[in-house]
């Protein structure tokens, strides 16, 4: 149950876009959303073609043997070993993302008149399609791989391509 | 009333006789035989011709009103090469046939007219201390050949003012030329300086009105300048090769400007206040200019240009009043009182400018074909309209109005010459007057409704490396700033399709402002935001050389911002609500940072720069009361970070698939866009270094929060919790080296976008459609949305413009050493004793459209 | 102790059946964890609207998967996730997809830095994720119940209602096919509707002592029903399913005398998870064969710091159940209260060298 919910937000976390085919609630409850923020679209793409490093770890993606994502890896004990968030690779491309700076004083079941304040409101694509992305989770000895003694335990990786279903808004704002 | 007084320190051999020029007043005429060849031109009824010898001396020149004088101080005229000899001169005066006279007149040898000092005194004649604050010293060397023609048409008025005066045509050519300014030893001068003017038709005379008026309606002017130099020695005067050494002076690099005007300028007399002064107004339509800064050039196929092509617009200056008047602070904040100064003020200064093509790396032949034939290909980012209106108006409520105090002394600690600027400037926008505007491929973005004020001095000095009275300085022209309060802000981006109208631009729809990755933040981290305003101090010093070739520039710069805000974000709907850094303090170190042009671009490269942004709250909302996320500091330091701007853009590009062209980019259900040859790509070099505790560098990221009166006006910096990112440093992924470092290349374009409605019908403009219909222009700049099976191509091809950034980030390996937790009294605990991220290569593509 | 795809997904079933060996007809709420909030400045998170849904889908070049993983036997699994998704309540195990809030303005999700003076660790500056706070029960909504009305529990994620149709509580839900090697593959099913977080969170900070990230986590997840089948993707109200209604888990890892530090191990590279033993500066005044104090001042301490210790409820992890139902046929109510993890210490490895 653990893992489901940390998948999960993980999954979250990385993947964004998605054409809705719902229909969601009007705009009448987005009350307050007068504004011009922006409309984004366009695509982000990780280590597409590979990356810069080339030593006996990372190479080209054509290479079999070698890895050519991107990693972050940390440490959370001195001296003990890395967790890694490795491989990362693939294209999301997406259209529909909006920012604004929205005052919300009404709506959510009562609770924007008790708010009464400005949100940063990231609005989540409109359609969003992954294209050959992955990640793979794993814990590993050293930072480096390529250095005396790597040794890296994957948990797992995750593949995900198309179109992704995905609706709403994220609203960010300072808690005091 | 103008007093003159000459004092005669050094003996003036001959007469003063009239008071109108000042070296026909002197001469030392020696007899020689006429050759035929000046005689030759001359018909008519009679010439005469005059040969000049003159080395003259005067001891001061005063301008006073109002009680308060303007005083140049030891003029001289001498040969260049020898102060000690003469200037010579030939002038010929002869009538031709149609009544008019021509004045001919030629130099014989290169000629130097000098001031070396300019001071303010309350009673003329008196002799300054040596050490009085004074601008410092100028200097030009000339050899002149030309004429004028004054016409014989008798007294009736001229033109629409109905002036009463003469028409003259105006022909000369200065050759061998040198324009200097010098102060406290130092140099910096135009070397090699050519300058040919012709203006036929020049009106000189006197309006009823009781103006004094001046209108050149055919001005054609190039300047060139050779290189521009740099002197430190203090035995080197208006030279090009160091007395000492012999080698040339280092230089900038070459100048060249290339003007088509039609000027007019009316001097009336009384200024502001008193009784006494001059009130002018002027007003230019630049049919052409071009100017541009060449770097270790032979002005035709070797060596690279910046520069502004084909710049047309008007300038217009509406009643700059000319006074002598005591600094503004005297009497109210004594320690910026820094004396008398020369107070010009002005009502309205409205300048409208657009630049054809602004060029990056482009050689000089290239750029004279251009001139001749506008289709030749020049590596230009795009075209790019300037209009700003100076005039007296608020900002946040605050009055502001434009005037600068021209003043002596300079910086204090460099020495006592110098250029003080008292300077309060008011830009205002009430109707969206002023703005910018950049161009790129017949696709407009505009940064609507610009505004600024600025209240502070600003000194110019040309100063020696070296520590003076506590103050270190730099080799080259140094600008500094005291406590100079700015600010400045824009409303919105508005992008169309251009009309060539920019004022068709103004009813477009907007969309909020941001910052543009790259662009914002530019050299020194403040310039390109949405919004910023502050408190200045610092300096900026130019000096010469570059790191590529002899000539550049090198920059040297300690800038310090206080008590200010800054909006990396602003709605673009009126308010100005947005992403806010308020309680901004930010410093900034640039050492021998070189400018070069190559033929890859503008190449900057940093020798070593650090700075610290400290943002007391980071608010959502208003700038003031705006929700706030906390404190947040960002350090950097940086040891040999590139940057190469040029032009061109991203070019063709696949979003959302892979492919190499149009067809295998759509087979793989991505978008082919074209965003043309114009456009923006910055490429960025950066090496964070480890940190220097002792020295105060390091790049370090914190937030901090949960501080005392948290949330208030007030809170208390240091009292809260801080999560920290400390020590990020580039390497190759060895720990070892760093040559790849982080790598930032950004295409900048405007461009067209797929915009499609997220909801069914009427959106914030009150346009309907359904969810999924795609957004298209309509030729007014007003858009409808069409179902995507019913697009047609000419659809296609009206899609929303846009502001398109493409960002590809790549690099080795970036190692934050910590993350830690601060607490306030408990201090620092490790949150993770390691963060590495490595073999990144991201490329995000992304364009920005109004949000309806 | 080593964990393959197999063994983790057994794990996951063994916590679940646990409380088979405790039937209680109990079915109130359990403790109320951490209801007094501690003030911490930071990011405010939430969704409006919010739908997700993604999974593997050939026909429509849709991929999912997560592989990586091998059997005990060394064959490779690989999962297909026929369905991850996030929305209303309601939505018909993720086929009927409407926008849910996640997070309310007033209550959202947060990423803070708290003072830990507040939380018992004097001069440590603490990073913390939460998940919505539990309320007063004057203003809060019960848990569980998706006709719940102002005032009648302690969570403030609210269900969907007629008056506010989103709720703050969403469905969610996992539907996976594994395939081992060459085997047939087989569907796994876990979905949960108007499932409710609030009073979840994790604080981490440096325990400089040993020099480690300690961590300290909660984990509040309560469901109506929460199911667990092996129907196919298209049949997902299929019977074969284990049907937990009322399905109530707080479970707490680590607090600040015990903290919990995850790491990895710098040789194998495995995860390791442990939880120390809990002791005191003054645990040789206590008594072993009476568990009292010996009489003196640092005794009284140490007595009253183990005495809570055992009390308090905030320390201990529960699980209950309403009814729990296998393919149609009830086997009552279960509970595990209680539970107190007093040490752990769990290293994962490789199975190939």
């Amino acid at each position: 149950m653990i893992r489901l919910i940390r998948t999960s937000i993980m999954l979250l976390a990385f993947s964004s876009l998605c054409s809705a085919e719902m229909t969601k609630i009007t705009d009448d409850d987005l009350a307050g959303v007068i504004g011009q923020g922006v409309y984004l679209s366009g695509e982000i793409s990780i280590n597409e073609n590979g990356g810069p490093l080339a030593n006996s770890f990372f190479g080209a993606c054509t290479d079999a043997n070698k890895e050519c994502g991107a990693r972050l890896s940390f440490q959370t004990q001195q001296g003990g070993g890395w967790f890694v968030l490795g491989n990362i690779k693939g294209t999301i491309a997406f259209e529909g993302l909006t920012l604004q700076v929205r005052n919300i004083s009404s709506g959510f079941g009562g609770d924007g008149a008790l708010f009464n304040k400005d949100v940063m409101e990231i609005g989540l694509p409109e359609s969003l399609r992954m294209n050959d992305f992955q990640f793979t989770l794993a814990t590993s000895s050293n930072a480096r791989p390529g250095d005396a003694g790597f040794q890296q335990v994957d948990l797992l990786t995750v593949e995900m391509d198309g179109e992704v279903t995905l609706d709403g808004n994220l609203l960010i704002f300072p808690t005091p | 009333m103008i007093y003159k007084r000459f004092e005669q320190l050094f003996g003036v051999r001959g007469l003063l006789a009239t008071t109108c020029l000042l070296f026909s007043g002197i001469a030392i005429a020696e007899m020689t035989a006429l050759e035929d060849e000046f005689l030759s031109g001359v018909s008519g009824q009679s010439g005469v011709t005059l040969d000049l010898e003159a080395n003259i001396e005067l001891a001061e020149f005063s301008y006073f009103e109002d009680g308060k004088g303007l005083a140049l101080q030891g003029l001289r005229l001498s040969s260049a090469e020898d102060p000690s000899k003469t200037a010579d001169f030939r002038f010929m005066f002869s009538i031709l046939n149609d009544g008019s006279v021509l004045h001919e007149y030629a130099s014989k040898n290169v000629a130097r007219f000098e001031i070396e000092e300019i001071r303010f005194v309350d009673n003329p004649g008196i002799t300054p201390a040596a050490t009085d604050p004074s601008i410092g010293g100028l200097f030009f060397d000339f050899n002149i050949d030309g004429n004028m023609v004054m016409y014989n048409r008798g007294n009736s008025a001229i033109g629409a003012r109905g002036t009463l005066g003469g028409i003259h045509d105006i022909d000369f050519s200065i050759t061998d030329g040198r324009l200097g300014y010098r102060t406290n030893g130092n140099e910096f001068f135009l070397d090699g300086l050519s300058l040919d003017v012709n203006s036929m038709g020049t009106v000189l005379g006197a309006t009823p009105l009781g103006e004094l008026n001046l209108e050149m309606p055919n001005l054609l002017a190039e300047l060139k300048v050779d290189a521009i130099r740099y002197s430190n020695n203090p035995l080197n005067h208006g030279v090009t090769y160091d007395v000492v050494s012999g080698l040339a002076l280092p230089s900038y690099g070459s100048l060249w400007a290339n003007l088509d005007a039609n000027f007019e300028l009316q001097i009336l007399a009384g200024g502001a206040v008193g009784s006494e002064g001059m009130t002018l107004d002027a007003q230019a339509i630049i049919n052409r200019l071009d100017l541009a800064w060449g770097d270790d050039t032979d002005w035709a196929a070797n060596g690279y240009w910046l520069g502004a092509l084909g710049t047309s617009g008007i300038i217009s200056l509406t009643n700059m009043t000319v006074d002598i008047l005591d600094d503004p602070d005297a009497g109210s904040v004594p320690s910026k009182d820094y004396g008398v100064g020369l107070a010009l003020a002005f009502e309205r200064l409205e300048a409208n400018l657009h630049i054809q093509d602004f060029v990056i790396g482009e050689t000089k032949t290239n750029m004279d074909a251009y001139v001749l034939n506008a289709l030749a290909p020049v590596k230009s980012i795009g075209s790019v309209d300037i209009n700003l209106l100076f005039a007296d108006g608020t900002y946040d409520l605050t009055p502001r109005t434009n005037v600068v105090y021209v003043q002596a002394g300079g910086n204090t600690d460099a020495g006592y010459q110098g250029l003080r600027l008292d300077t309060q400037l008011s830009i205002v926008s009430p109707n969206n007057e002023s703005n910018f505007v950049y161009t790129d491929d017949g696709l407009s973005l505009m940064l609507s409704r610009f505004e600024a004020f600025a209240d502070g001095d600003l000194t110019v000095d040309v100063t020696a490396a070296g520590n003076l009275n506590g103050t270190d300085f730099y080799d080259g022209l140094r600008v500094g700033f005291e406590d100079l309060a700015f600010g400045y802000r824009v409303e919105g981006f508005r992008a169309s399709e251009s009309t060539g109208d920019v004022n068709d631009l103004k009813t477009r729809d907007m969309q909020a402002a941001q910052s543009i990755p790259g662009v914002s933040g530019g050299l020194t981290g403040l310039g390109g935001y949405p919004s910023l305003e502050g408190t200045l101090n610092g300096q900026v010093t130019l000096g010469p050389g570059g790191a590529d070739g002899q000539e550049g520039i090198t920059i040297n710069s300690d800038l310090y911002v206080t008590d200010g805000a800054m909006a990396s974000f602003i709605q673009g709907d009126g308010s100005t609500k947005g992403v806010w850094l308020s309680g901004l303090n930010y410093d900034i170190h640039l050492r021998d940072m070189m400018l070069d042009v190559t033929d890859e671009g503008l190449k900057i490269y940093e020798g070593e720069s650090w700075s610290k942004m400290d943002v007391t709250d980071f608010r959502i909302g208003d700038k003031d009361s705006g929700a706030s996320f906390g404190r947040l500091i960002i350090e950097t330091y940086e040891v040999g970070s590139e940057t190469t701007i040029s032009a061109g853009g991203a070019g063709t590009v696949c979003i959302g698939g892979n492919g190499i062209d149009e067809a295998s980019c759509t087979a793989d259900n991505g978008r082919w866009e074209d965003r043309g040859n114009q456009g923006l790509t910055i490429a960025t070099v950066r090496h964070f270094k480890d940190k220097i505790e002792a020295e105060g560098k390091r790049n370090r990221l914190t937030w901090e929060t949960n501080r005392t009166g948290e949330g208030t006006a007030s809170p208390v910096n240091n009292s809260g919790m801080q999560l920290v990112f400390d020590n990020f440093r580039t390497n190759d992924g060895d720990g070892l080296t760093d040559d790849y470092g982080l790598r930032a290349d950004y295409d900048i374009d405007i461009s067209r976008t797929r915009v499609v409605k997220k909801s069914d019908g009427p959106d914030s403009n009150g346009v309907t459609g359904n969810k999924g219909d795609e957004k298209i222009m309509n030729a007014d700049g007003s858009y409808r949305y069409v179902a995507p099976g019913a697009l047609t191509a000419l659809d296609i091809a009206n899609r929303p413009v846009g502001l398109a950034v493409r960002t590809r980030t790549h690099f080795k390996e970036l190692d934050f050493e910590k993350v830690n937790l601060v607490h306030p009294t408990g201090g620092e605990s490790t949150l993770l004793y390691g963060l590495r991220l490595q073999n990144v290569d991201l490329t995000t593509d992304i364009t920005a459209t109004p949000l309806d | 102790m080593f964990l393959t795809a197999q063994n983790k997904l057994k794990v996951i079933t063994f916590l679940v059946l646990m409380p088979f060996g405790y039937a209680s007809a109990e079915l109130t709420s359990l403790s109320d964890n951490d209801l007094s909030e501690v003030d911490g400045a930071g990011i405010g998170l939430v969704m409006e609207d919010f739908v997700f849904s993604f999974g593997n889908d050939p026909a429509n070049d849709k991929v999912f998967k997560i592989t990586g993983l091998t059997s005990t036997s060394g064959e490779s699994v690989v999962v297909n996730v026929n369905q991850l998704y996030i929305a209303r309540s309601n939505s018909n195990y993720g086929t009927t997809l409407d926008g849910v809030n996640l997070g309310r303005l007033t209550n959202p999700y947060e990423i803070d830095l708290l003072d830990g003076d507040d939380i018992g660790l004097t001069g440590e500056a603490v990073l913390q994720l939460a998940a919505p706070t539990k309320v007063d029960a004057s203003v809060g909504y019960d848990c569980l119940d998706t006709n719940a009305v102002a005032g009648s529990g302690t969570c403030s994620s609210r269900p969907s209602s007629a008056s506010w149709v989103n709720g703050e509580r969403p469905d969610i839900g996992l539907e996976m096919e594994v395939n081992v090697g060459v085997e047939a593959p087989r569907n796994m099913n876990i979905n949960a509707s108007s499932a409710v977080f609030d009073g979840s969170y994790i604080r981490l900070w440096g325990d400089e002592g040993t020099n480690k990230m300690a961590a300290e986590f909660r984990l509040n997840f309560y469901t109506p029903e929460l199911e667990i089948s092996t129907c196919s993707q298209v049949n997902q109200g299929c019977g074969s399913s284990m049907k937990m209604r009322d399905f109530e888990l707080e479970l707490a890892l680590g607090n600040t005398f015990q903290p919990l530090y995850f790491g990895a191990d710098s040789i194998t590279g495995g995860l390791t998870i442990e939880i120390a033993k809990i002791t005191h500066d003054y645990i040789n005044n206590i008594d072993l064969g009476t568990g009292l104090s010996d009489g003196t001042v640092d005794g009284d301490a140490a007595f009253a710091f183990f005495q809570d210790y055992y009390t308090n409820p905030a320390y201990r992890s529960n699980i209950a159940v309403s009814d729990l139902n296998i393919s149609g046929t009830s086997l009552g109510s279960s509970k595990v209260e209680g539970l107190l993890i007093q040490y752990l210490d769990v290293k994962f490895r490789d199975l190939s060298p």
